[in-house]
């Protein structure tokens, strides 16, 4: 008698009343959006140009003036080649002054014409995924 | 059969079958909302698990990288809910929805009308019943609602292929317009096999049935030779149909999926290229070619869904022009029928099926109140069809009927059919209780007018033999019946019925002479104070009768009393083969 009381209300639940059906889609969509609402992710800008040494200082010099919103970048002539994490610090107008973990790493674009991705905002998660579709710029 | 003979597009099938939606519209709106946010997921979760890759592969941040995640397992794990949820809407929806459409099918077969119940297919009316309601529902949600979210998902799959790449974007919208075209042509040809198909089933069920039905005549006849080959051909023009029909479905399914995989390599080139020359991050090369494969099997399934579709609309035409044959509705008779005396007029009647040779022509006479009238004839002259129109199975095209006075088309079917009772030679008996099937005329008969019933049909002995009496169980899962206890459960159900008009068809045909004898013997006691129409071959039965119509191509050629047609008649003694010399004996 039990059991079929409760295949009653299970049947009641999940198929004929809607109750439960539009609170989970409710919880589902405000549990995403909170969350992806609360996730924030960078957002980057890429600037091209030229890494020259002086003494041991990797200078960047870059067309136009770079928006700085956490002193740090991404370097890359090919993204999918080789990509490192560096520190940049304004020391002019369109000179940056570079600092990698391992100096070494920078050595190798040494007088090349480079990309520079460097976060300039944070966004939502909802943002990115919604209305950039995953692009990071 | 008044079929209506517009084809079903796509919006009249959805109109006709929008009525059995509305019934459960409330169920519908969850399920397509449970799909629409399945299809919002579908989009959204190939573009998190891109950002998070490029997250961890370029960037390194494995703090952001966590976040996402999570908002990625949470939404799995909603997802995997949803899917129960909808799919528990769909089984809902699956057998109500069909439920309702099987309903009025049945309805309509029970007061369709006769002249379409003799002339439709056992098969196809067993597929009317069973099978399309079930296609019914499998386009309502695979052809509209997954159709809807599909075209959808594949507009918003576009939109963000553009926002990524408008170079990939571009290429991408040529597959779909190809791979539509190519669907659209092929459709077409699918849908006119599949016509062909079911039409060829539906009569190969049909002959099955029958032969099943008398597969103990076959034996006897030793007609087994013959109803094998007849088999043999059936299946074998089955076989080709289903071949071909498989083969052109095969065939079409192929070229849209060889299309399909070469405009698919065009844009792996194109992704290759872009991805090697640093255009497109890792992230975005995955989100681009999970969208990818989602367009093309969403196009692939919605090609296949539209040439299921063209099947399908084919079983839609059938189940709404059976819900649209004539029926008894048409019948605009609205008085009640009082029987008080029993006398049937019948007035220059003449009729035809389907406009052929006219089955009664001219038909005149009167049976009197009380009285037992026998009609008599060759096969074919018409016997069984007055009987019918007597009941209203039929309306005379040219003339009318009386039943004291009151014209039977004024009349209500109900009651017509419940002051007129009939017996034929075929007594229905369905799987149940004798009991159930004695109450088929009259539900509310109480447990006297049964045993009286059961008393005065002469089924009493039969009856204390049984261990259960009247809670018998008869048919295929409990007791057989003779031929003459079928009859007598016939007399017990017009007792209980108690009409004032009973129209025996045919009914001792089958019998022995000694049973006969024995069943007349209960129709004397049945036929006192109603009126009768006995239609038979067996002279026993006309000579139960005060007179006898004597019936050619549909025409009253003589009456009168059974003794003096016999004595007069050399037509009416050929009927029943009677030697000169018997007549006085």
């Amino acid at each position: 008698m039990n059991n079929k009381k409760f295949s009653n209300r299970y049947n009641r639940i999940t198929t004929k009343t809607p109750a439960f059906f539009i609170l989970f889609i409710f919880v589902g969509i405000s549990l995403f959006l909170y969350l992806a609402l609360k996730t924030k992710v960078d957002v980057t800008q890429t600037y091209r140009g030229n890494i020259t040494k002086s003494g041991s200082i990797y200078e960047l010099k870059t067309d136009t003036n770079i928006t700085l919103f956490k002193n740090s970048g991404f370097i890359y002539i090919n993204k999918n080649a080789k990509m490192i994490k560096v520190s940049i610090k304004e020391k002019s107008f369109d000179i940056y002054i570079l600092t990698a973990n391992r100096a070494m790493d920078l050595s190798i674009f040494t007088g090349q014409k480079v990309n520079v991705e460097v976060p300039y905002k944070s966004v939502s998660l909802l943002k990115k995924v919604f209305l950039q579709g995953g692009k990071n710029s | 059969m008044n079929k209506q003979n517009n084809t079903l597009g796509y919006f009249s099938a959805i109109k006709f079958l929008g009525k059995y939606i509305k019934k459960h519209k409330r169920n519908f709106i969850m399920f397509y909302f449970g799909w629409f946010f399945d299809t919002v997921l579908t989009l959204i979760m190939p573009i998190m698990l891109g950002v998070m890759i490029d997250e961890i592969v370029y960037y390194k941040d494995v703090n952001t990288f966590l976040h996402i995640s999570l908002v990625f397992v949470v939404m799995s794990v909603f997802s995997c809910i949803l899917y129960f949820l909808i799919y528990a809407q769909h089984s809902y929806l699956m057998n109500m929805y069909t439920y309702d459409i099987k309903n009025d099918v049945f309805k309509q077969l029970m007061s369709a009308d006769s002249q379409y119940m003799s002339d439709a297919s056992t098969g196809d009316i067993i597929n009317n019943l069973q099978y399309y309601p079930s296609e019914c529902m499998h386009f309502v949600i695979r052809d509209i609602i997954h159709n809807i979210n599909g075209i959808l998902i594949l507009v918003l799959y576009t939109v963000y292929v553009f926002v990524i790449s408008w170079q990939i974007g571009l290429l991408m919208l040529v597959i779909v317009p190809v791979s539509v075209i190519i669907s659209k042509l092929f459709g077409t040809k699918i849908r006119r096999y599949g016509d062909k198909q079911r039409k060829y089933y539906g009569i190969y069920i049909s002959w099955l049935l029958e032969m099943l039905s008398a597969l103990r005549d076959i034996r006897l006849l030793g007609a087994e030779k013959k109803t094998s080959k007849t088999f043999v051909h059936n299946n074998k023009k089955l076989y080709d149909i289903n071949i071909k029909a498989g083969l052109s479905n095969i065939t079409s399914s192929n070229i849209i999926t060889g299309t399909t995989l070469i405009l698919q390599l065009s844009i792996f080139v194109v992704i290759s290229y872009f991805t090697s020359k640093g255009i497109l991050s890792i992230g975005l090369f995955t989100i681009i070619m999970s969208y990818y494969m989602g367009m093309t099997s969403t196009v692939s399934r919605l090609s296949s869904e539209y040439l299921d579709m063209k099947n399908r609309l084919s079983f839609f035409q059938r189940i709404f022009d059976f819900l649209h044959i004539k029926n008894e509705k048409i019948w605009t008779g609205k008085k009640e029928l009082q029987v008080t005396n029993g006398e049937i007029h019948i007035e220059n009647i003449s009729f035809s099926y389907k406009n052929e040779t006219p089955v009664l022509k001219d038909f005149s006479f009167t049976a009197h109140a009380g009285k037992h009238t026998a009609l008599v004839g060759k096969s074919g002259c018409g016997k069984t069809t007055f009987a019918y129109m007597l009941i209203g199975f039929y309306q005379p095209q040219i003339g009318y009927i009386e039943i004291d006075g009151q014209r039977l088309t004024d009349c209500s079917l109900k009651s017509i059919r419940q002051n007129i009772g009939i017996i034929q030679q075929d007594v229905l008996i369905f799987d149940g209780s004798i009991k159930d099937n004695l109450l088929l005329g009259n539900p509310k008969a109480t447990e006297e007018m049964i045993d009286s019933a059961c008393k005065r049909a002469g089924l009493t002995e039969f009856l204390a033999a049984l261990p259960d009496g009247l809670e018998t169980i008869l048919g295929k899962n409990g007791v057989g019946l003779s031929g003459g206890q079928r009859q007598r459960v016939s007399i017990a159900r017009i007792y209980i019925k108690d009409p004032k008009i009973i129209i025996f068809d045919e009914a001792t045909s089958s019998l022995d002479s000694e049973t006969e004898e024995q069943i007349h013997e209960a129709w004397k006691k049945v036929l006192l104070g109603r009126t009768s129409i006995v239609i038979t071959h067996r002279q026993s039965s006309v000579m139960l009768c005060d007179y006898a119509v004597h019936m050619e191509n549909g025409q009253v050629i003589e009456t009168g009393t059974p003794q003096e047609l016999l004595e007069n008649s050399k037509s009416f003694r050929t009927l029943f083969a009677v030697k000169e010399n018997e007549i006085y004996a």
